[in-house]
């Protein structure tokens, strides 16, 4: 009997290193990158695959993309793959090395993952290289905050795709019949201002309070207004020592606030919302303001389907505290896979610099009425009244392309793990299972143990 | 593979940006003792799993019961309630999303006509799991019920037709007869579905998201979250050794019990 159990933990620990061996082999596997130097390379391939997510922001992209075909030869195959799919595809894909796509759009935060899978091609030799490299290109013309995001340890990966920001999206009629004569300066004021807009018919604000959605997304953007800027990279709420700042005073004031507001002023249920239920409450007139990414205007103010006309937007300027940085933006960019041909990847940076030109992006805005396509501060400036357009919407995008935070979200696994806690003490918050001080201040001993267990602090 | 796979990770420190196997001993399994989360996520999976697969189980084999029942129109009944397993789950999740929600949901509308207060469905830190055990139930119970369906539909008539000769209720025809005769077909049923509950993650990704707070984390959801939103793929890994362990738990009794009744 006892050989039998003997002879049976030999085979399980046999099975354990085969499987630990089979996937050191399968991590180890090269890329399958060959062919010449895209630095050198004047050969472009005939065709392409995108894979990008299935959203009308791409839509329009695919509807531009004759033009490209036609001024280039190369045929794009746009494959759309439903933004909750997306990204967990893209890792199996490129943990894979798989080369059966060639361009593909995703957040940039997630620049170091691709880098670290060997999933992301260095942009800079393909823009040196004159012969694929359109002479009218004006690299210099792309916003700083969001190239940040796309850069590790100095080298480009990706280049952005489109613009967000936080966005405040307010009915202006609402606001008139609480006496509110305009859009709040400060967050003291958006409190304030979301308490007096509250009454029977309507609820005052509108914020993601879902874990997942994540509810976070909306709590970072508020806490860069509070918490003073830090420039070493580490994030909105971690100190140079990469230690969490959740139980300093401002932390807490905050965590205050977003009570207040997600508890009382705040649809009920909004504890379970994301981002389609805040959209929803705002076209159909159920709140009086919503705070959320800047992406969802065209939603917004194209009127189809909406109850409400006369949404006001505005960007809540930046505090003393950070003046230049408190824009949270999670943009998207372009990457090449560097897993293909030098000639597939050559065809794709031809498309990156259509995608990111001036003339796309001009007739995003005037055409498409997608101003989330622009990404280059220079277009929206430009641009003052585009027919179609809420001018206070082009104003607020312009502010929030000037401060963006280019350092708001570290992308680690650990600091995504990080993030956890603080999306649990905002849920517990909204739902009452703790008070505020309490919630951040689990959530501070929880992240400061995830660190110190990733070594990341001691 | 993939459960041999997932085994030999759990010893390593395999993340999504370092993508290296490197051989970490228990480091894995010691995390699971002081993640603050990892007991109330076990607790709420199997309130889950309980609360889930014995309705769905009692329901399920009531409406059996019914459906096998010689009447009119007795088709059109069997029909529609297969209906819910013919919906994709994640569009199932999606309607359960809009009928619950608070604001503009048609359940609180139809509780607010009737006067009832209104519920805080998906957000509420009580009601929160209870509202995805009613939506799992809605795709679990007829899953049962086409099951045993097909056990009572295959069934001979005479011992019935004995019982009741022998003066016996229809309650005790139900209970003395025709449950055990079915008791290998609902076995399997519950088996079939506490799998299934164990790995639900569709209506927990679309309802609450875990939340609020971790109420309705589930163990499946929390690889998830781990694997794919973490990118911590070795602990994830762990993670899914310990649902495999928490699943034959239950699935251990149920056979024992299912084995026992049979001797």
């Amino acid at each position: 009997m006892r050989s039998v159990r003997s002879r049976k933990r030999c085979v399980a620990a046999a099975l354990a290193v085969a499987c630990v061996a089979l996937a050191a082999c399968s991590s180890s596997g090269s890329s399958a990158s060959s062919g010449s130097s895209p630095s050198t390379s004047t050969t472009v391939a005939k065709s392409i695959t995108v894979w990008t997510a299935a959203d009308p922001l791409y839509v329009y992209q695919q509807s531009q993309l004759k033009a490209f075909t036609k001024s280039t030869g190369i045929k794009v195959n746009f494959d759309q793959i439903p933004e909750a799919s997306i990204l967990t595809k893209l890792q199996a894909a490129q943990t894979a090395h798989d080369s059966s796509f060639d361009f593909y759009e995703v957040p940039e935060s997630l620049t170091p993952q691709y880098v670290s899978l060997k999933g992301a091609e260095p942009i800079k030799p393909f823009l040196d290289n004159t012969s694929l490299t359109p002479s009218n290109y004006d690299f210099a013309g792309l916003p700083s905050g969001s190239m940040t995001q796309c850069t590790v340890n100095g080298t480009l990966y990706c280049v952005p795709t489109f613009s967000t920001g936080p966005l405040l999206y307010y009915n202006k009629q609402m606001f008139a019949q609480a006496g509110i004569s305009g859009p709040p300066q400060t967050m003291a004021a958006l409190v304030t201002d979301a308490g007096k807009l509250t009454n029977s018919s309507h609820a005052g604000i509108c914020l993601r309070g879902s874990n997942t959605a994540p509810n976070s997304f909306p709590g970072q953007m508020m806490l860069l207004y509070y918490l003073t800027y830090q420039a070493n990279g580490q994030g909105i709420w971690l100190n140079s020592n990469y230690e969490p700042r959740l139980t300093e005073p401002a932390a807490l004031q905050f965590a205050n606030n977003y009570a207040t507001l997600m508890t009382k002023d705040a649809p009920k249920g909004v504890g379970a919302y994301g981002y389609p239920e805040c959209l929803a409450a705002m076209t159909s007139g159920k709140v009086a303001m919503w705070l959320d990414d800047s992406a969802a205007a065209s939603y917004v103010f194209d009127g189809q389907g909406s109850a409400v006309k006369n949404v006001g937007y505005a960007s809540i300027p930046c505090p003393p505290t950070n003046p230049s940085y408190c824009q949270l933006s999670a943009p998207w960019g372009m990457f090449i896979n560097p897993n293909v041909s030098a000639a597939d990847q050559a065809a794709a940076y031809k498309l990156l610099t259509f995608l990111s030109g001036t003339a796309f992006q001009q007739g995003a805005l005037t055409n498409g009425k997608i101003p989330a396509l622009v990404t280059r501060p220079s277009v929206l400036s430009s641009a003052s009244s585009v027919k179609g357009i809420p001018s206070d919407l082009l104003t607020s995008l312009g502010y929030i392309q000037t401060h963006i935070d280019p350092n708001a979200i570290p992308a680690t696994p650990v600091f995504n793990q990080a993030q956890q806690p603080l999306n649990v003490a905002l849920s517990d918050i909204i739902s009452g299972q703790s008070s505020p001080d309490s919630a951040f201040k689990t959530a501070q001993s929880q992240i400061t143990a995830i660190l110190k267990q990733n070594g990341v602090i001691k | 593979m993939p459960l041999a796979a997932a085994f030999g990770l759990s010893f390593t420190g395999y993340t999504s940006t370092n993508p290296v196997a490197s051989w970490v001993g228990l480091r894995n399994y010691r995390l699971l003792f002081s993640d603050p989360y990892v007991p109330g996520v076990l607790i709420t999976t199997a309130l889950f799993a309980a609360a889930a697969v014995v309705s769905e189980a009692v329901i399920g084999t009531v409406l059996a019961l019914l459906l096998a029942r010689k009447m009119r129109g007795v088709s059109i009944y069997r029909v529609l309630y297969l209906i819910p397993l013919m919906v994709a789950g994640i569009a199932a999740a999606v309607s359960w999303k809009a009928l619950l929600n608070t604001s503009a949901g048609w359940v609180n509308s139809i509780i607010h006509v009737v006067g009832i207060p209104q519920a805080n469905w998906l957000a509420s830190p009580t009601l929160a799991l209870p509202s995805i055990v009613i939506a799992d139930i809605w795709t679990g119970a007829p899953v049962v019920a086409v099951l045993v369906l097909a056990g009572l539909l295959s069934m001979p008539e005479d011992p019935i037709e004995a019982a009741r000769i022998d003066g016996a209720s229809q309650l005790q025809v139900v209970r003395f007869v025709i449950l055990p005769a079915v008791r290998p077909v609902l076995g399997f049923a519950i088996i079939f579905r506490t799998v299934d509950v164990f790995r639900q993650f569709g209506l927990i990704q679309i309802l609450t998201g875990g939340g609020p707070g971790v109420k309705t984390t589930t163990l499946n959801y929390y690889i998830y979250q781990n694997v794919f939103t973490y990118g911590n793929i070795s602990y994830g890994s762990t993670l899914a050794v310990l649902l495999v362990v928490a699943m034959a738990i239950p699935l251990g009794l149920i056979y024992l019990i299912t084995r026992r009744r049979e001797i």
